[in-house]
């Protein structure tokens, strides 16, 4: 099965769990990191080896010798991406959307197809269980969602998978968590975390995906996302205590898990209780 | 015009926090823009007294017309985003309005349909003018949305004679940040000191320079990793971004948004001190 590890706001700690949750299973795994803006679960694990590949799109080529400057590719392109001046195509390849519109509407036969570099997809099995697989988009590049979307065709569907997701709730988020079996809502309790916890709720929910709330930095006295998750009905599967400590250990790209023992066992039992739940569902 | 965009690569740095001080600290008088439109915070801090709602629509996505549909299949082929299923139903969410099904079909059983892709508001608070949105769930072009509420803020600027343009930038480094940042005359990268915040901080730099933007840059809750700290200044010394201070951590920080005001006001304690003293840096260092 697949699980997405969400959240609507940034910094909540979706990649220390999302590592964590990888880390602590024992069994074969794959890390998907899907953040290709800022992917961070690589710096989690020793990827310095890691196999990498490129990742190109479809933008067009021109013909000059065909091209009699009818301005149909210019039309069909909804993006904004081709401008024809003096019977001469200009693309700004980074609006281009890679739809191929073009391609099949010039009656010249004039368009051809070229690439653009969209960014890299690093992957590796690390010696603890775990595929890992992280996109790196190309600065500059705006098209998050095609990365994602090749990042999750490299996922086995023999093999359990944890997806590390984007923030927010538009294109890039959806394409992380839209075919994914479960999705876990990662949270802070602070009013930020809850304005946002909820958006990535209701994202969820849209999408027809069950979900459980983990409850990072947990502090006893607030209970503002308890309380939430009662009236919305969605189960709060885990609580990670505020610690400084721990905060430190993440700063410095350490694992979490590796030196707690009993976190790691409360990371392995959540992780275990959904794929019973989940899985096959 | 003066105009100062908050960004940060990771989430979760205090983009917002920073903003919301520095919208307090600044007495010119200035327009707010939550560019954040996934997921709005700054609201949540400098609250509206009353807002002007209007909405946002990003394209277009396809209808198929079942009645006048064969069932050809071109459309399934030349989809590129893969959004039309096998029984010829769009699914709207992979739909990326591109309109080549629409071109090609041969029976013309396809529409693009506006899609209403969110809403976006004038609001009058304490601090002055702020213009933000809400995109909705799996809205696109979240870019043009914020290219909207950037051009918005011009405007309102304009007509009230303000001086300042003040963003709260969205995480990443993709789509919304560069729509947030292009042609904007400084950036300001709120970073934490962890492996994940100095690598997403360099991303976001890359980002700046690649927009030929100029770069400040800030380390939050400092103390959590003097070492990375200093790393980062070093780094940002070394790659032309202007070092303007660190802020260490405060447990005041969180007590203030809990209740709901910026840091700078909810109290002078050393995290509010060491940001006031880099608000005033950056002021200085203005383009």
């Amino acid at each position: 099965m697949r699980i997405c590890i969400a959240s609507g706001k940034g910094g909540t700690g979706k990649t220390t769990i999302a590592t964590s949750l990888a880390a602590s299973y024992g069994k074969e795994i794959q890390l998907a990191d899907c953040d290709v803006e800022t992917p961070n679960a690589g710096i989690f694990f020793d990827v310095s080896d890691a196999d990498k590949e490129d990742v190109f799109l479809f933008v067009p080529g021109f013909d000059n010798d065909k091209c009699t400057g009818c301005k149909e590719c210019e039309r069909i392109c909804r993006y904004n991406a081709l401008a024809v001046v003096n019977k001469k195509v200009l693309l700004f390849p980074t609006l281009c959307h890679s739809c191929k519109g073009c391609l099949y509407i010039c009656p010249e036969n004039a368009v051809y197809e070229d690439k653009k570099l969209l960014g890299s997809i690093s992957s590796k099995k690390l010696d603890n269980n775990i595929s890992f697989i992280s996109g790196d988009l190309k600065t500059g590049e705006m098209a998050s969602p095609m990365l994602i979307d090749r990042v999750k065709k490299k996922l086995s569907p023999k093999i359990h998978s944890i997806i590390d997701s984007p923030p927010g709730t538009s294109c890039p988020a959806i394409e992380a968590m839209k075919d994914s079996d479960y999705v876990v809502l990662v949270t802070e309790p602070t009013p930020f975390g809850l304005s946002d916890l909820k958006l990535a709720a209701e994202t969820a929910q849209l999408l027809g995906k069950p979900c459980g709330i983990i409850i990072n930095k947990h502090m006893e006295e607030i209970t503002m996302i308890h309380d939430y998750a009662k009236e919305s009905d969605i189960p709060v599967i885990m609580e990670i205590p505020y610690s400084r400590d721990l905060a430190v250990d993440y700063s410095k790209g350490n694992l979490v898990v590796a030196t707690r023992s009993e976190l790691k066992t409360k990371f392995k039992e959540t992780l275990e209780t959904i794929i019973n739940e989940h899985a096959g569902a | 015009m003066k105009e100062l965009v908050i960004i940060s690569g990771k989430g979760g740095t205090g983009k917002t926090c920073v903003s919301a001080s520095f919208a307090h600290l600044l007495k010119e008088k200035k327009v707010l823009i939550d560019a954040d439109v996934d997921a709005a915070n700054l609201h949540l801090i400098i609250e509206p007294r009353s807002s002007e709602e209007f909405s946002y629509s990003s394209g277009v996505k396809a209808k198929i017309d079942h009645d006048k549909c064969s069932q050809c299949g071109l459309c399934i082929e030349r989809c590129e985003f893969e959004a039309i299923s096998d029984d010829f139903e769009v699914n709207s969410i992979d739909c990326e309005g591109c309109g080549v099904c629409y071109e090609f079909c041969p029976e013309q059983a396809i529409t693009l349909r506006e899609e209403k892709a969110g809403r976006w508001f004038i609001s009058k608070t304490d601090e002055g003018t702020m213009v933000h949105a809400r995109l909705n769930i799996g809205g696109e072009n979240s870019g043009l949305l914020i290219n909207k509420l950037r051009k918005q803020a011009s405007t309102e600027a304009e007509n009230e004679k303000a001086s300042f343009i003040l963003t709260d930038g969205p995480p990443g480094t993709g789509c919304p940040a560069t729509s947030s940042i292009t042609n904007s005359d400084n950036v300001l990268i709120v970073c934490e000191p962890t492996q994940s915040g100095f690598h997403d901080m360099k991303k976001a730099k890359d980002l700046a320079d690649f927009l030929k933007v100029p770069v400040m840059v800030m380390v939050n809750k400092y103390d959590l990793n003097p070492e990375i700290t200093d790393q980062i200044e070093e780094y940002s010394k070394k790659s032309n971004a202007l070092f303007m201070g660190k802020v260490p951590y405060d447990d005041d920080f969180p007590k203030a948004i809990m209740n709901k005001t910026s840091p700078v006001q909810y109290s002078d304690g050393e995290g509010s001190k060491a940001l006031k003293i880099i608000f005033d840096k950056v002021m200085k260092n203005l383009n």
